[in-house]
């Protein structure tokens, strides 16, 4: 049966050039993009069928179940940020391909996504620049602009709620990799965050009374090896976003917590790692301690936004390729996402940071990020930070948050080209001594996230 | 689908779905094992050996004029034995740690630290030095430690934690630090210091973690409206522990002999007790504590020899009348005849200045020991008046002189520990300014003690401890800051230590200042320490450069520069140096001999 195009890829992209000349942000092509999901949680129906398809894409030449590698990348160059490029190029990496997942509730946590959807349109800015419900209290859940106008939105959306969840814990494995693509650090660590406000899943919800001034309590746990053990830091996150968090730490020589300055978020947090404070999640700092956002780009993209994780290994860990040991990249799926937004920041309140401007890729559909990109003060193409998420669950085999499979992150790659030192994280079922990934337990507050809690955990 | 096959699905499902909330409370055993091997060493700078020590006595194979033979026409000159050695050499010994953490559920979970050091004693030394026996608890310096002439093994941390909500419990032998100023002990009170390994001479940034003498108690806190917690302890006495005599970093001088195992028993079952309130108010963080403990570094006091100086050489003991010298001496602070002991009057004082005492007071010790001054009365001594270097030198010289007295003499001293009750609180406040200007983030912290008629060591050595109400006060500057877009921010300390009473080891001022010359010593109105340390870290952190910088406001000075290499997972280089100097008038003096090259050799598992 001959099948009549309606709309080709071209379409498409004048689309979205037409809007970024024009300044417009609008999620979807052939309507709007959160109507779509509105309806049915199935984002397809805002675009061509022709939108959807790497093969389409590619005119057949890559399609579903094929190896995007360096005999190919060529043909979807425009689809991956520069530091992928290269690294398929150059480095040996390389990204299967799966079909491209239309099921909204796929793509984030289930409590997240409904509470987007019920409270659409009830955000807005405050006069010093803070997300407020339109009780004027802080945000109550979800995204609050599903559907942004400008970059400062998305990012908004992002630092507003990391992981989705109203707690995390991710137990991680690190492995940085240097220039020879050796595995030169090994770590074990633990990171934990929980959201006091915008509660989605969890009494007491929207917010922990006592708690409202916070964003969310954060830790990183060090667990291996030796030398780190024990070393622990707990940001507190006000609400205001104009501020920067507070930071405490236990490190196992002092035996005590103490206090410590904050504003140093641009460095690694143990030696050799590549990853700094202010890569999280692509959204690491207060996001009005950075400024400038503007959008500059749209189109589609590829990213790793479903079925990356490895139910195959009883601690979820991820088998690796590329670099000259083949050790340097995680074995990655990626799909066709319809509609990426590139936004680009400035960090106006770090004046002597390294960066001088990021790009993020988000996928239009979910607001997550798909991949950053910082260039250096010189304007030269600095670090990476791009990951890969899913659903925990392979149809075999389900991990629950609860009420729903779990959906999380899996694996980073942060990547300083600069250097050409690569770190890889990865989210692991446990760690030794009783640490474990888990996820809307408010009980991690008192175990991981207190000062108390950095004492005891400390060595 | 029908009901029946439903059902086994749903059980399938069922035991394959792995639920990452709402785990159960118990969890099987889970260890988490790690450890460290280290080569620690410290190569002398200079020729410099350590005073206080038989072989690095200043007055090794000097003569020195006995004043008494100048006046009874007897040839003046006083030898003392050339002990003398010369060492490249303060430390080459071997550590093993091996970490363990367990968790036995969700609200229990445990840890063990085992510490194992060897020391290599590739040293020239006197006589046959013990480095690591101690007669505190058995012959080591904790209950939960074994060891030997040179080594020991001990468990710094072995204990359970339990925590429910807010509330957490620790049991077992820990270590407990507080307070925020780093290397000044303000509200860091309720542990001492083992200073048998590395002194307080080893990697400047690791504070004293090393050095903290863990003790067997509870722990307990309790957190409440989010930002606040109380804290307690409850935990057994354990004394400071101090190097052995002729051992590379012994602070004590040789010609003394510590008396400290029958003291430390009269207290050994009793226990420090501690609370802690602590929380943040905005930007302005608070702790207040008390802490009522016996004193871990002690006073020092003069005490009988118990010792038959005659008997014990196999020599006649005179007969004074019902009594032999002997016994009489054995009533005094002195042994005789031992060849270690101080010779003549000008090392007395001059050992005296070193050591922070009133070497010329010696009328203290005759009202405190009678034996000691009906011995002097007998020899036509004076025996009152005794305050000052020409009477001292007298009675000295009478005594240490082989021909008319006793010759080289060493003094017993005893360690008491009073109790004592410690105040105190503590506040960091966070600056903030434009970004990255030097105000900006800049953390200030204080913290303050008052420990009421707390009990000194007497200059004099005196049995009546000096009371004082002793003053404390920290002022901390703390900053990140990033000078160059190149490297990561560089961790700048500023701190300034004040105390009203005692220097940075607790030894009181008013002992400061004497030499071979100058005794009762001048003194100082108080003591001021400050310290500088930076920490410049390479892009990755593989490299780190540390500056440390100890100052004591009369003069002397410790300067530590370092560099920590981290090449990979399991090996880590750290090579650094320790520049000291000072003089009796400061209290870096103690250590201005110990010049050393320090390179610690780890690899980790």
């Amino acid at each position: 049966m001959v099948r009549i195009r309606r709309y080709h890829r071209d379409y498409t992209r004048r689309v979205f050039v037409d809007r970024l000349s024009r300044g417009i942000l609008a999620g979807g092509v052939l309507m709007p993009l959160w109507q779509a999901i509105a309806a049915d949680g199935d984002s397809a129906r805002a675009y061509p069928d022709e939108a959807l398809s790497l093969e389409a894409y590619t005119g057949g030449r890559i399609g579903v179940g094929d190896t995007i590698d360096a005999g190919n990348v060529e043909l979807v160059k425009e689809l991956l940020d520069p530091i992928r490029y290269l690294q398929i190029e150059r480095m040996g990496r390389r990204l299967q391909v799966l079909d491209t997942t239309t099921d909204i509730m796929r793509l984030s946590p289930w409590e997240y996504l409904e509470a987007t959807l019920r409270h659409r349109g009830r955000a807005l800015f405050a006069p010093d620049g803070n997300v407020v419900a339109d009780d004027g209290g802080p945000w109550i859940g979800g995204n609050p602009f599903p559907e942004p106008r400008d970059g400062l939105e998305v990012f908004a959306g992002l630092t507003l709620s990391w992981g989705r969840h109203d707690v995390s814990v991710y137990a991680t494995r690190e492995e940085d990799i240097d220039d020879d693509g050796n595995v030169q650090y090994r770590y074990a660590s633990v990171w934990a965050e929980l959201a006091p406000v915008g509660r989605v899943a969890l009494d007491p919800r929207p917010h922990w009374p006592g708690h409202e001034d916070k964003l969310r309590y954060q830790s990183v746990l060090f667990l291996a090896p030796n030398d780190v053990r024990g070393t622990s830091f707990l940001n507190i996150w006000h609400y205001d976003q104009n501020r920067y968090p507070d930071l405490f730490g236990y490190l196992p020589a002092f035996k005590r917590v103490r206090r410590y300055p904050t504003n140093q978020r641009f460095e690694p947090l143990i030696p050799g790692s590549t990853i700094y404070l202010s890569d999280a999640w692509a959204a690491g700092d207060p996001f009005l301690t950075w400024g400038n956002y503007r959008i500059v780009h749209q189109g589609p993209a590829l990213g790793a936004v479903s079925r990356n994780w490895s139910a195959v290994h009883p601690d979820w860990e991820h088998s690796t390729h590329g670099g000259r040991k083949g050790l340097s990249f995680w074995d990655t799926a990626v799909e066709f996402v319809p509609e990426a937004i590139v936004v680009e920041a400035e960090p106006t309140g770090y004046p002597r940071a390294p960066v001088g401007k990021k790009r993020v890729w988000f996928d239009a559909r979910t607001l997550l990020p798909l991949a950053m990109v910082s260039y250096d003060r010189q304007g030269n193409i600095f670090r990476s930070f791009d990951g890969a998420y899913s659903l925990y669950s392979d149809g075999a085999t389900t991990v629950s948050d609860g009420a729903h499979p779990y959906w999380s992150w899996t694996h980073v790659h942060a990547h300083d080209v600069q250097t050409n030192r690569i770190t890889r994280l990865q989210q692991v079922r446990a760690l030794p001594g009783g640490h474990r990934t888990l996820v809307n337990d408010q009980g991690v507050y008192e175990k991981y996230l207190t000062q108390n809690a950095l004492q005891r955990l400390g060595s | 689908m029908n009901r029946a096959r439903r059902l086994p699905l749903a059980v399938h499902a069922a035991a394959l779905a792995v639920a990452v909330a709402g785990s159960p409370a118990i969890l099987a055993l889970d260890l988490n094992v790690s450890g460290l091997i280290r080569q620690e060493m410290a190569y002398k700078l200079t020729g410099d050996e350590n005073p206080f020590n038989q072989h690095g006595n200043v007055y090794n194979g000097k003569t020195v004029d006995n004043y008494v033979h100048t006046l009874f026409g007897l040839p003046p000159g006083i030898t003392r034995p050339d002990y003398s050695e010369s060492n490249d050499w303060n430390l080459q010994a071997t550590r093993a740690e091996l970490d363990i953490q367990a968790t036995f559920s969700e609200t229990l979970t445990g840890a063990m630290k085992v510490r194992a050091f060897h020391d290599w004693g590739v040293y020239d030394d006197y006589g046959d030095p013990n480095f690591f026996e101690v007669p505190l608890r058995g012959d080591c310096g904790t209950r939960l430690e074994v060891c030997g002439d040179d080594y020991m093994i001990d468990l710094p941390s072995l204990y359970l934690d339990y925590t429910n909500g807010g509330f957490w419990l620790r049991a077992g032998n820990q270590q407990i630090a507080w307070g925020e100023s780093i290397f000044f002990r303000v509200l860091d009170v309720p542990n001492g210091l083992d200073l048998r390994r590395h002194n307080i001479l080893d990697w400047a940034s690791e504070e004293y973690a090393d050095e903290r003498v863990p003790g067997l108690g509870v722990r307990g806190s309790y957190r409440f409206r989010n930002n606040w917690e109380l804290e307690g302890f409850a935990q057994e006495f354990n004394a400071s522990i101090y190097s052995n005599e002729n051992t590379p970093y012994n602070i004590v001088g040789a010609q003394f002999v510590r008396q400290e195992e029958e003291t430390f028993d009269r207290v050994d079952d009793e226990w420090n007790f501690g609370a802690r309130l602590r929380g943040q108010i905005g930007e302005l963080g608070l702790q207040f504590i008390a802490v009522s403990r016996r004193n871990p570094d002690g006073v020092w006091r003069w005490t009988t020899s118990k010792v038959n100086s005659f008997t014990q050489a196999g020599l006649p003991d005179p007969d004074l009348g019902g009594v032999t010298l002997g016994q009489m001496l054995a009533q005094t602070p002195y042994e005789a005849f031992t060849g270690q002991g101080v010779f003549t009057a000008r090392e007395w004082f001059e050992y005296a200045g070193l050591t922070r005492l009133d070497g010329a007071n010696l009328q203290r010790q005759l009202d405190d020991f009678p034996a000691a001054k009906a011995l002097t009365a007998g020899n036509g001594l004076p025996t009152s008046g005794v305050v000052d270097i020409p009477t001292s030198t007298l009675v000295l010289d009478a005594f240490f002189s082989p021909m008319l007295g006793l010759g080289d003499l060493r003094g017993h001293i005893e360690r008491t520990y009073p109790r004592e009750h410690i105040f105190g609180f503590g506040m960091n406040y966070m600056f903030y300014g434009e970004p990255d200007t030097l105000l900006d983030q800049l953390i200030v912290r204080f913290e303050a003690t008052v420990t009421p008629d707390k009990k000194f060591t007497n200059i004099a050595l005196g049995q009546d401890p000096t009371k004082e109400t002793e003053w404390a006060t920290s002022l901390v500057f703390e900053k990140n800051h990033r000078f160059t877009e190149r490297f990561p921010a560089t961790y700048m300390v500023l701190q300034w230590l004040h105390r009203s009473e005692a220097d940075l080891f607790g030894r009181l001022v008013s002992g400061y200042d004497a030499s071979a010359t100058v005794s009762p010593p001048r003194g100082r109105d108080h003591y001021d320490a400050f310290a500088l340390a930076l920490q410049q870290p390479s892009p990755t952190l593989a490299w780190r450069f540390d500056l440390a910088v100890l100052y004591d406001a009369e003069g002397g000075y410790l300067i530590q520069p370092g560099v920590r290499w981290k090449p990979s997972k399991s090996y880590t280089v750290e090579l650094y140096a320790n520049f000291l100097d000072g003089d009796n008038g400061d209290a870096m003096g103690t250590v201005a001999w110990g010049d050393e090259l320090g390179l610690r050799l780890g690899y980790q598992f």
